[in-house]
């Protein structure tokens, strides 16, 4: 599913070329489940971003499917984002201003999908994550694990086969982390591709492989 | 059309959850669009409008000589029997006013209405038929036989008749001269002429009776009529100017060989052409009066409105900051860069058109105040001012410029953000750079350097008024009360100089007078003296044959006292100086008093008083120098002081003006010369009754216009640029507040914070000033005949407007600047 071969990345700095990314060659299946691994600054969200597209300066080659990402033109890898990838943060980026239903609904208005049809799928995902209940409230009204659990009904609410998920469990407290994990675990097993970057073990166990990256290099699998 | 209501929900909703940016940019919107609106609407009303009730109005031309369009009865009958390639021509005067009365009715003083001399086929050529009886016809306007019948409007017969149908065949008189109501025009109709509302319409041929002006329609030189033709289907205006030139230049011919002019006044004489406007939207000579002062109002204003759209700009620039979140969560969720700006865009036109809702509502309020500002007959015109089809189509195209003006830039750049960056949430990603911080600069500069063009544009309006307002006119306006009196035309020669005797008699006993006097000029006013060509004297006589132009003013004793002429030489006029009549008065010397400039034109150095001169063409003298005053300026400020000649007035004309000079104030003398006319003549008005200072007012209206509006519109401009510097530097002053924590937990001292900040504002201002007075020397040179005693780069304004623009960009970067003095390191370091 994905291919990336000697992906790098730097910045430009007066001191010279700042890397951080160095030779990432990686392989990728379809209905894997990766979990990134590392301390801070070894380049995890950066690759994330990377594999999401929503960073396009870096080098290499990257293949999702028969695409050749690094040729793509911004606009082309837009198309291939919404085609491919949902995407899950650690502080939940949910809209402020946009009830939970719009939250839903903001990824599908931008797929050029039919209102009717939208709402079906809204109302089918709201029910799927069991939050029907809430689906008139702010997110302001909702607690940390109910933020990202529409965090992640949102992320896969366009049926993507690639979830990226930037430490989806950073700003919960124990219980609410391993029923996020428990549903990643579920669509995984639904056919979802994850990739999810962690610094929690625990929760890096629930991924198939882990994948260890220090200071822009990956280091083991 | 889903996803726009969505963008259009979602924008309500953003803007509804900022309450307080959203009512500051609604209300700069309002007032920026509602200016250019009220303006617009002016402008509209004056030129755009077509002409109400008149059908077809888009086939109407105006005929013109060379341009001109008051001309003579005699070429409207030239044309208007000759000419093929019209389907109508018709002529009519002015509108005015004069004294009616209904013929049976109980009301036994006479009222004033609004009238206007037509051609027979008036009605016919405009296409406006009647909605009661008939409308006036050939027949009505047939050349020595006139009908005396008046049609009158339909606002007329419901105001002043309940719109009652047995008007018809109802005798009024006009002037003391019967005249048959035999229709009513249609309902809104209102005439030809832009901003009047005639009451009645009557022949043209009986305006020998009416206004008592004999050989109005046999003068040749009398130019009184607007000429106004429909062209035939097919038939092009050129080709329609081409039939009428070869008329008039035929007719223009025979007067020259009838008038054996000159050679070279016959060329000057018969260069002249016909030329034809369009004339769907009516005649006015406001057009002449107000046009360009109304395109330099809307470049103001267009100007102010820039100035309000680079603000917001600013606002939503930095706005921006604090949503860059946002569109980088929406970006990973699939939104293009299109869907980003469409939804800032979406958020801009809703405040520009809630800002074009309501400035389209203050532009209705505020197009009443402008339209104080134009008078006509001494009363305000009455303009169509109420909003059409083109004022809501300007109002939606401003509102709709304005929001992709300001919302455009700030979506481009918001939406541009590092996504990657943006999502690990470093607020100020994007406006914490150089560039984003150059653009709202950028902005700002652009704001102080309009203002500052705008504040010198007004300061120059201003500085034009108060020299005209300080123009020393050769006569005291204060304490100077003038009047006039409508006379019936049961007041003939006799009895109009009787009356004028008795009346400056009665007025100089008054209580409070110091003296009365009356002139045949309306001093400050429209009212001139009559031109006097080739004065002579011996001595000029002997020089050349060509003598001295010079305008004619007839005065009554004490008229140099009473308008605080200074004489230099001489006396004033007493009553000894009256012209007896008959045979004897016609030998005898006519006592006149030359001004200064005329003195020293005819006689030099010498002595004028006792001396003696002559009209060109008589061979003896005729007149006697008595007395020489100081230069006048009669009419106009901004001309030059008239050459003037000053006679006994003629007491039996009609048509003069008395003054009277009061110890104390002015017009606590309006009671009393109002009672004094009613005791002497029970049957006369006293009209036009105005301190001496309300007619030099009047006079300055336009200027008044342009300094008060300027003023008005660039203090807005320098608020809104003020806010815009003080907007920038409280955002950098957030932006640093770490940075000067930890500066002042180095040891920093409060004045080293404060100048800091107030440097980058003033570093701003300085440069936005000086670009604002490089524009400022290149563009206010467009105005500079409307400027008076100023150049258009006077110094002294510039240096004042500098002075408080940078005084005003002081204020505004100080508080920001204190606000950074006052940070807690504490505080600020625990900040981030």
């Amino acid at each position: 599913m994905i291919q990336l071969k000697n992906i790098e990345k730097c910045y430009q700095t007066r001191a010279g070329k700042n890397y951080v990314l160095r030779q990432i060659n990686l392989e990728i299946e379809e209905g894997d489940f990766v979990t990134f691994m590392g301390p801070s600054a070894a380049g995890k969200t950066t690759l994330l971003n990377i594999l999401g597209m929503l960073d396009g300066d870096w080098e290499g080659e990257y293949y999702l499917y028969d695409h050749a990402v690094h040729d793509l033109k911004p606009k082309e890898r837009l198309a291939l984002n919404k085609q491919y990838i949902g995407f899950v943060f650690q502080n939940f980026n949910l809209l402020d201003t946009l009830t939970v239903y719009e939250n839903l609904d903001v990824p599908l208005s931008y797929r050029n999908i039919k209102g009717s049809e939208r709402a079906s799928i809204v109302c089918d995902t709201l029910d799927r994550f069991g939050i029907v209940g809430k689906k008139d409230l702010f997110p302001s009204q909702l607690s940390g694990g109910q933020q990202q659990l529409v965090g992640v009904a949102r992320a896969v609410i366009a049926n993507p086969k690639l979830l990226l998920a930037d430490e989806p469990t950073g700003n919960l407290h124990s219980s609410q982390g391993e029923a996020i994990m428990d549903l990643f675990k579920k669509l995984n097993r639904e056919g979802t591709t994850i990739i999810q970057v962690t610094h929690n073990d625990k929760y890096a166990a629930y991924s198939k492989r882990i994948i260890r990256l220090k200071d822009g290099w990956m280091e083991k699998e | 059309m889903a996803t726009l209501w969505q963008d259009i929900r979602y924008g309500l909703r953003m803007l509804g959850r900022n309450p307080g940016f959203t009512a500051v940019a609604v209300v700069t919107l309002a007032l920026g669009i509602g200016a250019n609106t009220a303006i617009f609407t002016l402008i509209d009303a004056l030129l755009l409008k077509p002409l109400p009730g008149v059908q077809d109005p888009q086939q109407l031309v105006l005929v013109t000589d060379n341009g001109w369009a008051s001309l003579p009865y005699p070429l409207y009958e030239h044309l208007h029997n000759s000419s093929q390639s019209l389907l109508g021509l018709f002529a009519s005067s002015g509108v005015s006013k004069r004294k009616m009365k209904v013929t049976g009715s109980e009301e036994v003083k006479a009222e004033s209405v609004w009238n206007q001399p037509v051609s027979g086929n008036f009605f016919s050529v405009l296409g406006a038929p009647a909605v009661l009886g008939r409308m006036l016809t050939a027949n009505d306007d047939r050349p020595g036989a006139p009908q005396p019948v008046a049609v009158i409007s339909y606002d007329f017969w419901r105001r002043r008749f309940g719109q009652d149908p047995a008007v018809i065949g109802k005798i009024i008189t006009l002037e003391d001269v019967p005249l048959t109501i035999v229709g009513v025009a249609p309902r809104g109709f209102l005439g030809f002429v832009v901003g009047s509302r005639p009451d009645l319409w009557w022949p043209i041929q009986m305006v020998p009776q009416v206004q008592g002006w004999e050989d109005a329609l046999a003068s040749e030189g009398s130019q009184w009529l607007q000429i106004v033709g429909r062209l035939k289907p097919g038939v092009a205006q050129t080709q329609a100017r081409d039939e009428l030139d070869v008329i008039f230049k035929r007719m223009r011919l025979e007067q020259a060989d009838r008038q054996r002019l000159s050679d070279k006044k016959r060329q000057d004489f018969l260069s002249h052409r016909i030329e034809l406007q369009s004339a769907g939207t009516g005649f006015t000579w406001l057009r002449r009066d107000f046009l360009r002062l109304l395109s330099i109002l809307m470049g103001i204003v267009g100007l102010v409105l820039l100035v309000a759209c680079t603000n917001l700009a600013g606002l939503l620039l930095a706005r921006g900051t604090a949503r860059q979140r946002e569109f980088g969560v929406r970006a990973a969720l699939g939104a293009g860069r299109w869907a980003l700006v469409r939804q800032f865009v979406a958020e801009s036109l809703l405040l520009a058109a809630v800002g074009g809702v309501l400035g389209l509502l203050l532009a209705q309020w505020g197009v009443r105040l402008l339209a104080n500002y134009i008078p006509e007959y001494g009363a305000s015109v009455l303009l169509q001012l109420t909003p059409d089809v083109r004022i809501l189509a300007f109002t939606f195209l401003v509102s709709v410029g304005t929001g992709l003006l300001f919302g455009l830039l700030p979506a481009v750049r918001t939406t541009r953000a590092d996504l990657a960056t943006t999502l690990k949430n470093e607020a100020g990603a994007l406006l914490g750079r150089a560039s984003g911080q150059l653009w709202n600069k950028l902005l700002v500069v652009s704001q102080i350097a309009l203002t500052c063009l705008l504040l010198i544009g007004a300061g120059l309006f201003v500085r034009t008024l108060q020299t005209l307002k300080a123009v020393d006119a050769g006569l005291a306006r204060e304490n100077l009360v003038l009047f006039r009196l409508d006379l019936g035309r049961e007041y003939n020669a006799s009895r109009r100089a009787q009356l004028h005797q008795e009346l400056l008699r009665q007025l100089e006993s008054l209580p409070g007078v110091r003296s009365a006097t009356l002139a045949s000029v309306l001093s400050m006013g429209s009212r001139g003296g009559y031109f006097m060509p080739n004065l002579m004297t011996d001595a000029v006589a002997a020089k050349t044959t060509r003598g001295l132009h010079c305008s004619g003013v007839g005065v009554a004793p004490n008229y140099l006292q009473t308008m605080g002429i200074l004489l230099l030489a001489g006396r004033d006029f007493g009553p000894e100086d009256l012209p007896t009549s008959g045979a004897e008065g016609r030998r005898a010397l006519r006592k006149v008093i030359l001004s200064q400039s005329v003195a020293r034109s005819l006689f030099g150095q010498d002595n004028p008083v006792g001396r003696q001169l002559w009209e060109s063409g008589r061979s003896e003298s005729t007149m006697e120098v008595i007395g020489v005053a100081r230069d006048v300026q009669h009419q106009k400020l901004r001309d030059k002081p008239s050459t003037t000649l000053f006679y006994y007035v003629d007491m039996e004309d009609s048509d003069g003006t008395f003054y009277v000079r009061s110890r104390g104030s002015a017009l606590s003398m309006a009671g009393g010369i109002r009672r004094t006319v009613r005791e002497i003549a029970p049957d006369v008005e006293v009209t036009g009754l105005r301190t001496m200072e309300d007619v030099v007012d009047d006079q300055l209206r336009q200027e008044r216009m342009l300094s008060q509006l300027a003023s008005f519109f660039s203090l807005s401009a320098l608020a809104l640029a003020c806010l815009g510097l003080y907007g920038i530097l409280s955002y950098a002053v957030s932006r640093r507040t770490r940075e000067i924590g930890i500066r002042m937990a180095l040891g920093a001292r409060r004045e080293t914070v404060i100048l800091g900040i107030m440097r980058q504002g003033m570093m701003l201002a300085l440069i936005g000033c000086g670009l604002g007075i490089i524009l400022a020397i290149g563009l206010t040179r467009i105005v500079s005949n409307l400027l008076y005693g100023v150049t258009p780069t006077d110094p002294l304004t510039f240096a004042f407007v500098s002075f408080v623009l940078i005084a005003v960009a002081a204020l505004a970067s100080y508080l920001p600047a204190r606000r950074a003095a006052r940070i807690d390191p504490m505080v600020a370091l625990r900040y981030e």
